[in-house]
């Protein structure tokens, strides 16, 4: 009796280790930034006042936060939608590659083993109206180039290109992995009852990949929501907050104004807004796998 | 038990080994030199001679200096995690005016009034740079190591070419930096700008801003009024955005630029005129790094007939001991010693801003930056102020810079913009 009883805590027990370094790690923190959020809290010097729920009246009625929420989820889309069909095309064409795939798939994933701050550097020259690469070779092609990062008009696609080309090679390593995963005998199949590649590649290895899919757009959502450090270095949220996304606020809020209590707020609803986000994905991603 | 046999683990060797480790072990804490952390920025560890001088100081005391180096946002908040946490890592910080607040004295940092009598040539600082640290509990918490003033920078050789003046008022700036914007190749794109600013949303973006504010007898604060929505604050507002949209003498990217594209675009000869520190023209005069080499040259910023202060943008950097200091003395030690006129001596030669009056006719100061410019940045210094130390001075300048881009972007007049931020610089006082 003692011993069944000892085996049923068996799984608690092995999972203590993992809880005591992810509760004051992550857990923690996550409830105390709750805590904060109704505060109003001056940082320095450190100034608390509670303040019930005023903290999220004070950010709803704020116009810029709206701005920014529009910014972060056009960002958002724009990236993840681009990165998936540009990565899935790339992860195709990879994976019927004979010739160089060490070669080639060590030089896509360039991008996301650089460090942020360099390649935002990079483009930040490269995106440069006057000096910058970009617009060399356009007026080698007599077109005048935009202002780019220095003109609200173009400033946020700028950071979207910047934001796509450094996140995609995750994106094609990971349906890479996947299209390599799958069965050969769907495609000899489809090969005799002479289907064409286009149907192949619809009817067949999209709906094989659907797991897979949900994932890379399920983590691609959530890094992109959260993008900080491309934006930060190339625009740092500007022209005129054009590229103030969420992230870029709660930052400016803190460590621009020292105002604790507002970014707790805003942190907790860019929680509230990945955590929204992921249910979606996790319910059709666990229909996915009953399916 | 562990597979070892008795004679093998205990030969001589082994226990002289272990005898020389356990005293080697002992005696490392007691010889090492004593040790301090300094968060600084990388130009103050340049003009230290990357290093030297901080060597000759250990030779001197036997204090070892650490220094950790970051950009001027990043040291704010490293600081700032320093005090909220109550951590000691670093014994010295080092914050600009335009960083600190006046309300951070004597409670975060050690107050250093009553250790002032050790400092024999005290009258030696710059009276304005030491007293721009004095918190608002009236005590003073920072020695000054280097000092900056915005001039005009322009390049002798365009000015020379198109026949121009050095310009004395903003109105003759205007018009030399129209004349200076120019398509050189004919191939219907400028080449060279009239003038470069720091047009990134943030804090260096305020530095450009004072440069004209004060030209234009402007102002943040009067007392506790905020007035930089007055006609002068206006009027300063509306010549960068009128030189960004109306007479478009700046280059394209200006709205992204700092410090650096700024440097850049002169050193490759793309803007003829500039408003920075004036530390900047001495690496824009030395051929291995700049296309312009000999022909940079500075003067005093332009000014507003009748109403201009004399001077622009004025700031200063100063070392701050944590009050969590474990090591008070040598912390203390260090900061007399590179705030000291002998050190200050050897800063000034490789281009640090003086804080000693000594300074400016020391021979150093003057070879570093040539006797017509050192003669200009004493003159400018002579009526120049640092802006009145406040305890919402950064996050006002945060408030001005979002408003100046509604303003250069054309979603708010200069007039809404600085009345806008002046209502929110209000509501940050209240």
């Amino acid at each position: 009796m003692a011993s069944r009883k000892f085996n049923k805590s068996i799984p608690y027990l092995l999972i203590l280790p993992a809880l005591a370094i992810i509760f004051p790690l992550l857990i923690y923190p996550v409830f105390y930034n709750v805590y904060l959020s109704f505060f109003s809290w001056k940082v320095l010097p450190p100034a608390f006042n509670f303040v019930k729920l005023q903290n999220y009246f004070d950010v709803f009625n704020n116009p810029v936060f709206w701005n920014s929420v529009k910014i972060t989820l056009q960002f958002t889309g724009i990236v993840v939608g681009i990165q998936f069909v540009l990565g899935l095309g790339l992860a195709y064409l990879l994976n019927g590659q004979k010739f160089a795939k060490q070669t080639t798939r060590s030089i896509v994933l360039i991008p996301y083993i650089s460090a942020p701050a360099i390649i935002s550097l990079i483009w930040r020259l490269l995106w440069d109206p006057d000096l910058g690469q970009i617009n060399q070779i356009l007026r080698f092609f007599g077109i005048r180039g935009p202002g780019w990062i220095a003109d609200p008009a173009t400033s946020l696609f700028s950071v979207t290109v910047t934001e796509i080309w450094r996140g995609i090679p995750f994106v094609i390593l990971v349906l890479l992995a996947g299209l390599q995963a799958l069965p050969d005998e769907p495609y000899d199949a489809a090969k005799v009852d002479g289907a064409s590649s286009v149907q192949i590649f619809f009817l067949i290895t999209v709906p094989l990949l659907k797991t897979i899919i949900w994932i890379v757009l399920l983590f691609q959502t959530i890094f992109t929501l959260r993008a900080f450090d491309i934006i930060w270095v190339l625009t740092g949220g500007g022209p005129g907050g054009s590229t103030q996304t969420l992230s870029i606020m709660i930052y400016r809020t803190m460590f621009r104004f020292w105002d604790g209590g507002t970014s707790s707020t805003l942190s907790v609803i860019i929680l509230i807004l990945t955590l929204l986000i992921s249910f979606v994905f996790f319910r059709y991603l666990y229909k996915e796998m009953e399916v | 038990m562990f597979g070892f046999s008795k004679s093998k683990w205990c030969t001589k060797k082994t226990a002289f080994f272990l005898t020389v480790m356990i005293i080697f072990l002992v005696l490392t804490p007691l010889a090492s030199a004593t040790k301090i952390q300094w968060l600084a920025h990388p130009v103050h560890f340049a003009v230290t001679g990357d290093g030297e001088l901080l060597k000759q100081f250990q030779e001197k005391t036997g204090i070892e200096v650490v220094p950790v180096l970051y950009g001027v946002d990043v040291i704010m908040e490293k600081a700032m995690m320093e005090m909220l946490s109550g951590s000691s890592t670093f014994d010295v910080i080092s914050l600009s005016n335009t960083t600190w607040r006046n309300d951070l004295g004597s409670d975060v940092f050690l107050e250093l009034d009553s250790r002032i009598s050790e400092i024999e040539d005290y009258d030696d600082y710059v009276p304005g740079l030491i007293e721009a640290f004095r918190a608002a509990d009236g005590k003073l918490v920072a020695l000054p190591i280097r000092s900056g003033a915005a001039m005009l920078h322009y390049r002798e050789d365009l000015y020379n070419e198109y026949g121009l003046a050095v310009p004395v008022t903003i109105d003759e700036f205007v018009s030399n930096a129209q004349a200076l914007t120019k398509d050189t190749t004919g191939d219907g794109v400028v080449d060279v700008y009239g003038y470069a600013f720091m047009g990134k949303e943030g804090s260096q973006l305020i530095d450009d801003f004072e440069s004209w504010l004060y030209p234009h007898g402007g102002a943040f604060f009067d007392g506790d009024k905020v007035v930089v929505n007055n006609e002068a604050g206006v009027e300063a507002a509306a010549l960068l955005t009128d030189l960004l949209n109306v007479y478009k003498v700046v280059p394209a990217g200006t709205l992204s630029y700092t410090s650096s594209e700024v440097k850049t675009a002169m050193q490759e000869g793309l803007a003829a005129m500039t408003t920075l520190w004036w530390q900047y023209n001495i690496d824009w005069n030395k051929p291995e790094l700049s296309k312009i080499a000999g022909n940079a040259r500075m003067a005093k910023l332009p000014q507003k007939p009748d109403k201009g202060l004399g001077y622009g943008h004025m700031g200063c950097w100063a070392v701050f001991i944590d009050k969590n200091c474990k090591e008070v003395d040598a912390a203390w030690e260090f900061i007399k010693f590179i705030s000291s006129a002998e050190a200050q001596k050897y800063m000034v030669a490789r281009g640090n801003g003086p804080t000693r009056l000594s300074s400016f006719q020391s021979e150093e100061f003057i070879n570093a930056v040539g006797p017509e410019a050192a003669q200009i940045i004493a003159d400018v210094y002579a009526v120049g102020k640092m802006p009145s130390p406040s305890p919402i001075f950064p996050e006002a300048r945060e408030t001005v810079a979002r408003e100046l881009h509604q303003a250069f972007t054309g979603a708010k007049t200069p007039k809404q913009a600085m009345d806008d931020a002046a209502s929110a610089i209000q509501k940050l006082i209240q």
